[in-house]
């Protein structure tokens, strides 16, 4: 029972009270460029889950190994980096062969393997190791957290879509704050919302 | 192009932050202080010149999926020996700038200008976007850092500057993006009075703008925004595909029968002579053909059928009352108020300009039914 609740614990924090895009500001630019391509929200979000989910294991299994884990930021850095990117090519190389088959054109592929590329090597996929080892969570949390990474940045992603949405057609909004600037007002509103569920940061 | 305008173009109309949306997490989470915005601007800058000279010569001959992997190894490769010497020289700034620093080697930014200027391009006009981008990176941070001290601290540098009130929710990532808002619309404002087409190019092509959606698209002569600047957004065209086709058909009513007999005013007079019972009548009246002299009537919203055609149909209940008296007057004035009814809604019309367009009438034989011309566009 302590288990889950954990488990669960972990997983409500990086997705509901502690957003990690709007609490953190990790993944913001990825999260307003997949705003703008709402028919990708989902398939990016699942994307950043698995890469998360795939590298925060990894790394909190690398953590029993005691010289990694007395060391200092600088070698997590590295390990994770490295992680990260050897999860990227097996991932890549695995689907290339899976994508073989499919009836998929050869720019479709490319254009996929494209958003994988982005959707993993992201802050909020490299953040969670980190956030983990900080926060000495265990195996099943750090699964949680790499999970709610996925579910925070859609959360955080469909936010800022239905604001997009709003705000492009407003012609309240004074020309020199339309497009950009007023998005970033209303992103910045969120973070204000999110924040104020707890006042002040878990993590960092 | 001169160095001057290649600078201004690269460095403002190309910012990264404020016109790319790209890199945000370092300026939202980290800036917080101009010593830590100095230091993440100079590492940003060290990583991005190198990532782009070795993409230039190593990376740009590997496929794209093999060389998206290894930019976060390159820039793991710069970012642990800045890691070190920050350590080594600040070791407050490195517990301040916590884990943010470390993700520095996954900036989007660094993917960004590799894929568009080192592959596609030559190693010197390469080096010179990466110094470029970077340059309008550090600025951004920059002031970004300064304004959040000042306003979340009421410090600079670290010291206390006297008469101001420190609002803390400014060093949280709030503060970054309503500074950055603000910026942008600096830039913005800037960009109008320096070039006007390209500051009406960033608001229709914004990064932020939907993709697919044409409401974005913004013209700039038309309405009246709040600032008193003119722009109307476009409206969206019906999208051709088979499936919404389906759906408008299905969801459209079937049209009525007619309840009524449709006759002309003769006709009307003849059965008004009858002295037949109250039945619901409907007389057809051909309208005289507008002269030159007639004033311009705005065309009527909807339905267009109505005002296209050249007859209009008068509705009346001609009542045993009015039939035995044969109330001619009250019949006539039935037939003004009705025309009057219709001349009643107004459209104002606009090219796509956004000028109002002069209205006229349509005859017949111009007119073609909406769910023709829908087709004929499709």
């Amino acid at each position: 029972m302590k288990f889950i609740a954990a488990f669960f614990a972990a997983f409500l924090y990086v997705s509901f009270t502690q957003n990690l895009v709007f609490t953190g500001g990790y993944g913001a630019s990825e999260a307003i460029r997949s705003a703008a391509r709402p028919k990708q929200i989902m398939l990016f979000s699942i994307m950043i889950a698995y890469f998360s989910t795939v590298t925060s294991l990894i790394c909190r299994v690398l953590l029993f190994i005691p010289a990694l884990k007395d060391g200092s930021m600088i070698t997590s850095l590295a390990v994770y980096a490295v992680v990260l990117t050897v999860v990227y090519f097996v991932s890549v190389a695995i689907l290339r062969v899976l994508l073989k088959s499919s009836d998929w054109s050869d720019i479709e592929i490319e254009k996929f393997f494209r958003q994988t590329a982005v959707s993993s090597f992201n802050t909020i996929v490299l953040a969670i190791p980190f956030i983990t080892e900080k926060a000495t969570y265990g195996v099943h949390e750090a699964i949680a957290q790499g999970l709610g990474a996925g579910v925070a940045f859609f959360i955080a992603t469909w936010l800022i879509y239905l604001g997009m949405r709003r705000l492009e057609v407003d012609t309240e909004t004074p020309l020199s704050f339309k497009g950009t600037p007023v998005l970033f007002m209303y992103i910045a509103i969120l973070c204000l919302a999110f924040t104020g569920i707890m006042g002040k940061s878990l993590f960092f | 192009m001169n160095s001057q305008n290649y600078l201004f173009r690269e460095v403002l109309a190309k910012n990264p932050v404020l016109v790319g949306t790209i890199g945000l997490c370092p300026v939202v989470a980290i800036c917080t202080s101009l010593k830590a915005a100095l230091i993440m601007s100079v590492i940003t800058l060290v990583t991005l010149i190198i990532a782009q000279l070795i993409t230039s010569l190593v990376l740009k001959h590997l496929q794209q999926w093999m060389r998206l992997g290894l930019y976060t190894l390159i820039g793991m490769i710069v970012v642990i020996p800045s890691m070190i010497l920050v350590d080594k020289f600040s070791p407050e700034t490195m517990l301040a700038l916590g884990i943010y620093l470390p993700l520095l080697a996954v900036n989007p930014l660094i993917v960004r200008n590799c894929e568009r200027e080192a592959v596609e391009t030559n190693i010197g006009r390469s080096l010179m976007t990466s110094i470029c981008a970077g340059m309008g990176y550090s600025a951004v941070l920059i002031i970004v850092g300064f304004a959040r001290e000042l306003i979340g601290a009421g410090t600079v540098w670290g010291h206390k500057i006297p008469f101001i009130m420190p609002a803390e929710s400014f060093l949280m990532p709030m503060g970054g993006f309503i500074v950055i808002a603000y910026l942008a619309s600096i830039l913005r404002i800037f960009l109008r009075k320096v070039d006007p087409e390209l500051a009406d190019e960033l608001v229709t092509n914004s990064r932020t703008n939907i993709k697919g959606s044409k409401k974005a698209k913004v013209q700039l002569k038309g309405a009246k925004y709040a600032d008193g600047a003119q722009g109307v957004p476009r409206r969206r065209k019906p999208e051709a595909t088979p499936k919404r086709k389906r759906r408008r058909a299905a969801s459209k009513p079937e049209p009525e029968k007619q309840a009524f007999e449709v006759m002309t005013l003769e006709e009307a007079e003849e059965l008004r002579s009858a002295n037949l019972p109250p039945v619901e009548t409907t007389v057809q009246a051909e309208l005289a053909p507008p002269t030159p002299e007639d004033p311009v009537v705005e065309a009527p919203a909807a339905p267009v059928s109505q005002r296209t055609s050249r007859f209009e149909f008068v509705t009346l209940d001609l009542g045993a009352e009015a039939k035995a008296n044969g109330d001619a007057e009250r019949f006539a004035a039935a037939v003004e108020e009705s025309k009057a009814e219709q001349r009643k809604p107004q459209r104002r019309i606009r090219n796509r300009r956004g000028q109002e367009k002069q209205s006229r009438s349509v005859t017949a034989e111009e007119y073609i039914e909406p769910a023709e011309k829908e087709g004929e566009e499709e």
